[in-house]
């Protein structure tokens, strides 16, 4: 049995990021959408954002949190009582998963508060798996690791991108969150084909995907999640759903994030290509 | 015990995130990003792990 199946990873159809600017809205409104992402680390600082606006979007919407600073990836220890504050959120707004990147955020206690990538070595394998297998018996709920947008490698890494992510999954027995911009924006900067990437991933391991608009630098893409999806991302969405099939999509937009209709009509998009793709959400009886 | 080549790695890229000024200023580390990092025709090594310093060093005047 694969893992989605394992652990009943619902598809929650496609929803956005619960972002300031939205609050009130949402919360007062209550608009269609059928769920949100909230980032967890928001939710966990000394003196922490209440978590009650959490509780209150969660009552009304399917809610999942996703982390940017676990830092799975460091060879600094992983941070115990940042995981048992983890925990604790995970467990008051009821999650069904949760997620962090694929990557390092510091070394040596400085905290770079940027998605390092990782060599794709072996020594780098085992070093992640056994930190997320800690990090999944902590938290008590599935975990899943997400692909990083990357700007270099590393002369020491010895296999692909996909192949260290797949490994690590597998070894780890873990979800993937798969950002399917993340991919698009590498495979342009470092010059490999997107397409092998998403023909390679162990579909049954992919939990939600992201989806998101990144910048055009000259030499190179940022992911900034400051635009619309870009038509190549789109098409390498339609792909993935091929191969996965039904899964949770997520929408981000965090840099210059557009009025509430402009977000919804970007997650509507997304509804359009699971139509077309004969995924609709909520799944016709 | 010896240094990991991971630990290494991140290190570098640390302390190369935190330097204020464009890395092909600095001899030494542009040496060492060239022995760690990977180039292209269209990017080097250096440039490329100038990308993560110029985003350090904007999320940190950002933030003042």
């Amino acid at each position: 049995m694969g893992y989605r199946d394992r652990f009943q990873i619902p598809d929650l159809g496609v929803g956005v990021g619960f972002r300031a600017p939205h609050h009130a809205k949402v919360l007062g409104e209550t608009p269609p959408m059928d769920w949100f992402e909230v980032i967890s680390d928001n939710y966990l600082l000394e003196p922490p954002i209440p978590v009650s606006k959490v509780e209150r979007l969660r009552d009304k919407y399917r809610v999942v949190p996703h982390g940017v600073s676990m830092s799975i990836g460091s060879s600094d220890p992983l941070d115990r009582d940042y995981l048992a504050r983890l925990k604790r959120f995970v467990r008051r707004i009821d999650a069904p998963w949760c997620s962090d990147h694929l990557c390092w955020t510091g070394v040596d206690g400085v905290v770079i508060n940027d998605l390092l990538p990782m060599p794709y070595t072996k020594e780098a394998i085992a070093h992640v798996v056994e930190r997320v297998k800690h990090v999944q018996s902590t938290l008590e709920v599935p975990f899943s690791i997400e692909n990083v947008s990357s700007y270099m490698t590393y002369r020491a890494s010895t296999m692909t991108e996909w192949e260290f992510l797949g490994e690590i999954a597998e070894r780890a027995d873990c979800g993937i969150l798969f950002d399917v911009n993340n991919v698009f924006v590498s495979a342009h900067n470092h010059g490999f084909d997107a397409n092998e990437y998403v023909d390679a991933m162990p579909v049954d391991r992919v939990v939600q995907v992201h989806l998101a608009g990144h910048t055009n630098k000259g030499k190179y893409l940022l992911d900034t999640h400051s635009d619309h999806v870009r038509g190549e991302v789109w098409a390498l969405y339609r792909r993935t759903l091929r191969r996965v099939g039904r899964v949770s999509t997520l929408i981000e937009w965090d840099e210059d994030i557009p009025e509430w209709d402009v977000l919804a009509a970007e997650a509507e998009k997304a509804r359009d290509v699971r139509r077309e793709e004969g995924m609709p959400w909520p799944k016709a009886s | 015990m010896a240094e990991s080549e991971l630990s290494a790695l991140q290190r570098l890229v640390a302390r190369a995130a935190l330097v204020p000024r464009p890395l092909a200023e600095d001899a030494q580390l542009s040496a060492e990003a060239t022995r760690a990092m990977r180039g292209s025709e269209r990017m080097s090594p250096v440039e490329r792990l100038d990308v993560y310093r110029e985003q350090f060093w904007a999320r940190h005047v950002h933030s003042l």
